[in-house]
């Protein structure tokens, strides 16, 4: 008998005995991407090999960036051709920015360098953002660097190592923080409650984003942070015209901030150079979409989304960012003229709420247990209004739009219809006959609207799977649980057999 | 000539290092082996806990 | 203490949120303009022949359909909204005013709206975006936003005067009635009060949940009554607090206090006097929408305001609350599943105590809290607690 995927994975961990055998071609691809990966880490480990053995050292979610090469290697399970390819260079692309970053962080941070004036000199020029705000605006300031706060001690670990906020969740709810929140937010307070962020930059740009929930938790953070701090308030009526004018006096008024204490003038030809390449850059994402559209779908799931956020949000505007799209779009291009899809694809399906961070690799194991292709995602899809850049204000406008419609905001706020109408849309334009709708159980704001999925679905005769998640927290529902869910609608509702018996049901508690 | 065939050896040994590496995934192994001891220490660590 | 005057008639219409004087209301040509939250401010919808009502759903048992389109870990009064616009509970509404500042709440319309549940051909509603700090550009927001959602929609639909004047006319209305409450409360002030927390608490909510040109002269009688009204020889309270915290629309948590002889001094709550029961100042050189609306936003205690001046002002407020009110304490409530008053509670619990000296509670509850013998017990507990440090201070209770 032929041995699946479970096969290869050791009980309880998860870790693969060996690595996936592709056939030789893709094996050799993987091979030589991992290849780079490494030399990525290596060098960012011998670039600063004292502070980062101290980082390491300080702060608990540093260890889950250890982890890395195991978590890409989770997200491009089952991946073949061109969707191998996009997705160990969109992941290796995140890699070589991401420790960029951290080598700024690090070098600034007080809590590893306390009394240096080193550090003291470096944070002048730090600009701390909520992780939810995108940091184009940043880009007016060249001279600085716009650091997303929470995104590396809580968002990446939370999606490389589902483990990783269960801490931090706990000491939240230590304090009394109750145990139904979102653990985003929660995970942010208990790193604020540890004094487990970074100790960098000069000021600090809070918002609204993208919840009640992260609002909330601002307060708790703003204590422990203690830096200057100016609320970005992001209008969530984003649909109307009537908010846009306010939308722009918020960035405005953002930016008189951040000039005060970073003694920096705004930059607005950097900020008119950094909106043409992200708008660049949502083009090379409409041509992925487009290509989605088509029988051969060649860049869906885990890395495509993956990589779409953390695009929208760090990396919007840079050159770095749209070259690796250009050359991604590429070798998806050519995949789908000669017509090849090295992919099983029973079901295109229409993956719809928030995905879960503790499940990163979900939709790998759709596809590798029941042929569910994940053709489109409602987190892939926001910021995607270009911006017009021909005069000051129309930028404005078109950088608060974006803001407006940025991750999570732009199908969670807005109205009822900007999230349940657009799904059934989606469902038409990408020709799907399934979907998987994530039922966020701590998400208030989605949850409330869960019967009109619910009916809606049912009304149009759409098979629709529920799978409940909790964001980030494994400790209240699994990926067992998740997976579940899925395995009960496909045998029960759809009849149908797995196309990896082993992938059905198996023991991966403890993976990373 | 010699130093090139030294080099070609290191060369060699390398590739082959990164591909038992790369095959077995001993990169991963070895962070799961270390990943106990470092709980273990974060936990250790005496931390200004406080809202 | 002789029985209040009116009590018990007050205690019949808060049975019903289409209660007698909703009806009657309606039968003289009004329309019910029903809201949920302090950003919408309750003057504006008292304009002409429109009328505020503040939603609640007395007398909710299961949640069984709500809980089918709203998941079970939505708060309590959401979900009992909605619930009772599900059973035809809301056909008398003749427009909803809400506000996006609470997910779960904005929810409730955009439901309502899309299920098509009130059965009522004129029935509308307006959904504002409003601001989370403080500023110029903030609150030329939030007016255009009331002008644009409550305001136009109430003139154009329904004929509502809205005009300067008829705003100044709901403003001279309302601050009648706050001034009732205004004197109400300082009796509150007294060490044997001559109200107990039961009864302000019925009072407060008729204010909000019946018309107010209706329910104003059954208040002024009671005003009456209480300005004679003697307290009991003996005081029976054991200790004094302040309630702070989300939507409180069920009196039954006041009487749980109220057995564990634990007076509330002061409420600062949602649907409470504080802030809502206070009069509006107008002057005559600005225009009264755009002064009604400062007032609303400056007075905000929603823990939704962001910013580091809100967030101390919230605190400010209890600690000055628990002065003029002479309260021992704080007790801190937060509905299920309120992500605002879960973090505020959380934060403020400690900062009240560790920063502010002020002993505090903080507790979470269900929407009806009948019968809740844990919250009892709770709050029990916290007096007693209170008690033990007056005696070891040596004040009164020593």
């Amino acid at each position: 008998m032929s041995k699946g995927a479970a096969d290869n994975m050791n009980k309880g961990t998860g870790i693969l005995r060996h690595r996936e055998w592709r056939g030789l071609r893709d094996t050799v691809y993987d091979y030589l991407q991992w290849c780079r990966l490494w030399g990525i880490l290596i060098k960012w480990a011998l670039s600063h090999p004292v502070q980062n053995i101290k980082a390491i050292f300080r702060y608990r979610w540093m260890f889950s960036y250890l982890t890395v090469p195991s978590f890409f290697d989770r997200i491009c399970s089952g991946q073949r051709g061109a969707g191998l390819r996009a997705a160990r260079n969109n992941l290796n692309y995140l890699a070589s920015d991401v420790t960029g970053t951290l080598t700024t962080i690090f070098s600034a941070d007080m809590h590893l360098h306390p009394g240096s004036k080193k550090a003291e000199e470096l944070n002048k020029k730090i600009i701390c953002v909520d992780e939810l705000l995108p940091s184009l605006l940043g880009k007016g300031f060249p001279n600085c660097k716009t650091i997303l706060f929470q995104e590396y001690p809580m968002y990446l670990p939370s999606l490389i190592n589902q483990h990783s906020p269960v801490h931090y969740i706990e000491q939240s709810e230590l304090y009394g923080l109750p145990a139904d929140v979102c653990p985003l937010p929660s995970f942010e307070a208990g790193l604020a409650i540890e004094d487990d962020f970074p100790k960098i930059g000069c000021c600090m740009l809070t918002s609204n984003m993208p919840c009640d929930g992260s609002i909330m938790t601002t307060m708790i953070q703003d204590r422990r942070i203690g830096l200057p701090s100016q609320q970005l308030n992001v209008p969530l009526r984003w649909k109307e015209d009537e908010v846009q004018e306010y939308a722009v006096e918020e960035i405005k008024s953002a930016i008189e901030f951040l000039e005060k204490y970073t003694g920096e003038k705004y930059d607005w030809d950097a900020l008119k150079a950094a909106c043409e390449i992200w708008n660049a850059q949502n083009e090379a994402k409409f041509e992925k979409w487009d290509m989605n559209r088509t029988d051969i779908p060649p860049h869906t799931g885990s890395s495509a989304w993956l990589y779409r956020i953390f695009e929208h949000q760090a990396v919007c505007g840079e050159p770095k960012a749209l070259a690796n799209d250009r050359k991604v779009n590429e070798i998806l291009r050519r995949q789908v003229a000669a017509g090849k899809c090295p992919k099983t694809i029973r079901h295109r399906a229409i993956i719809w709420n928030t995905p879960a961070n503790n499940y990163a690799n979900f939709n790998n194991w759709l596809l590798e247990c029941w042929g569910i292709d994940s053709v489109c995602e409602m987190i892939d899809i926001h910021g995607t209004d270009l911006i017009d850049t021909s005069t000051r204000e129309s930028m404005l406008y078109g950088v608060a739009d974006m803001y407006q419609t940025s991750t999570m905001r732009a199908h969670t706020k807005g109205g009822n219809e900007v999230m349940i109408d657009a799904l059934w849309e989606k469902y038409e334009e990408f020709n799907a006959d399934m979907i998987i709708m994530f039922d966020q159980i701590s998400c208030k704001g989605v949850g409330a609207i869960n019967g009109l999925f619910e009916e809606g679905a049912q009304r149009r005769g759409i098979p629709m799977c529920r799978v409940r998640q909790d964001l980030m927290d494994p400790t209240s529902i699994s990926r067992r649980e998740m997976r579940g869910d899925v395995n009960a609608f496909m045998q029960t509702v759809m009849n149908e057999e797995p196309l990896d018996p082993t992938l059905v049901e198996f023991d991966d508690d403890k993976s990373w | 000539m010699k130093a090139i065939m030294i080099i070609l050896i290191i060369l060699v040994v390398l590739f082959l290092l990164t591909v038992l590496i790369y095959w077995f995934n001993l990169d991963t192994k070895i962070v799961k082996a270390i990943e106990k001891p470092m709980m273990k220490h974060y936990d250790s660590i005496k931390r200004d806990n406080r809202l | 203490m002789r029985d209040l005057r009116h009590i018990h008639y007050y205690e019949g219409l808060l049975e019903q949120t289409d209660n007698e004087l909703v009806r009657k209301e309606k039968a003289e040509g009004g329309i019910a303009a029903g809201y949920t939250c302090y950003y919408v401010p309750e003057v504006l919808l008292n304009c002409g022949k429109a009328f505020s009502v503040r939603l609640r759903a007395p007398n909710t048992g299961s949640l069984d359909i709500s809980q089918y389109y709203m998941s079970s870990f939505i708060c309590g009064y959401t979900r009992a909204l909605f619930e009772r616009a599900f059973e035809g509970g809301m056909n008398f509404l003749d427009f909803y005013a809400s506000s996006d500042t609470c997910q779960q709440m904005v929810r409730v319309v955009e439901n309502i709206r899309d299920l098509e549940l009130i059965n009522n051909p004129r029935f509308g509603w307006g959904i504002i975006d409003a601001p989370l700090k403080i500023s110029p550009h903030g609150t030329k927001l939030y007016i255009d936003q009331i002008r644009e959602h409550i305001l136009r929609p109430l003139a154009d639909k329904y004929d509502i005067d809205v005009s300067d004047q008829a705003i100044r006319a709901a403003v001279r209305e309302h601050n009648e009635m706050c001034a009732i409450f205004e004197e109400i409360s300082a009796l509150r002030r007294d060490l044997n009060p001559r109200i107990t927390p039961r009864e302000f608490h019925i009072l407060c909510l008729v204010s909000y949940a019946c018309p107010t040109t209706q329910i104003l002269p059954y208040l002024r009688e009671t005003l009456e009554d209480l300005r004679t009204r003697e307290a009991d020889p003996v005081s029976k309270w054991r200790a004094r607090v302040i309630v702070v915290g989300s939507e409180l629309d069920d009196y039954d948590f006041s009487e749980i206090l109220e057995n564990c002889r634990c007076y509330i001094a002061a409420d600062r709550y949602c649907f409470g006097a504080y802030p809502g029961r206070q009069q509006i100042p107008l002057n005559d050189d600005e225009p009264a929408l755009d002064q009604v609306c400062r007032w609303y936003l400056e007075t905000n205690q929603c823990p939704r305001f962001m910013s580091q001046e809100k967030i101390a002002d919230r605190r400010e407020t209890v600690k000055k609350l628990c002065d003029e009110y002479h309260a021992d304490g704080v007790v801190i409530e937060q509905a299920k599943f309120c992500d605002f008053w879960g973090y505020e509670r959380t934060l403020n619990t400690q900062v009240l105590r560790d920063e502010y000296g002020i002993p505090t509670l903080g507790i979470d509850r269900e929407y009806v809290v009948r019968g809740s013998g844990q919250l009892a017990t709770r709050i029990q507990a916290f007096v007693e607690s209170l008690e033990i440090k007056k005696i070891q201070k040596g004040g009164p209770g020593a």
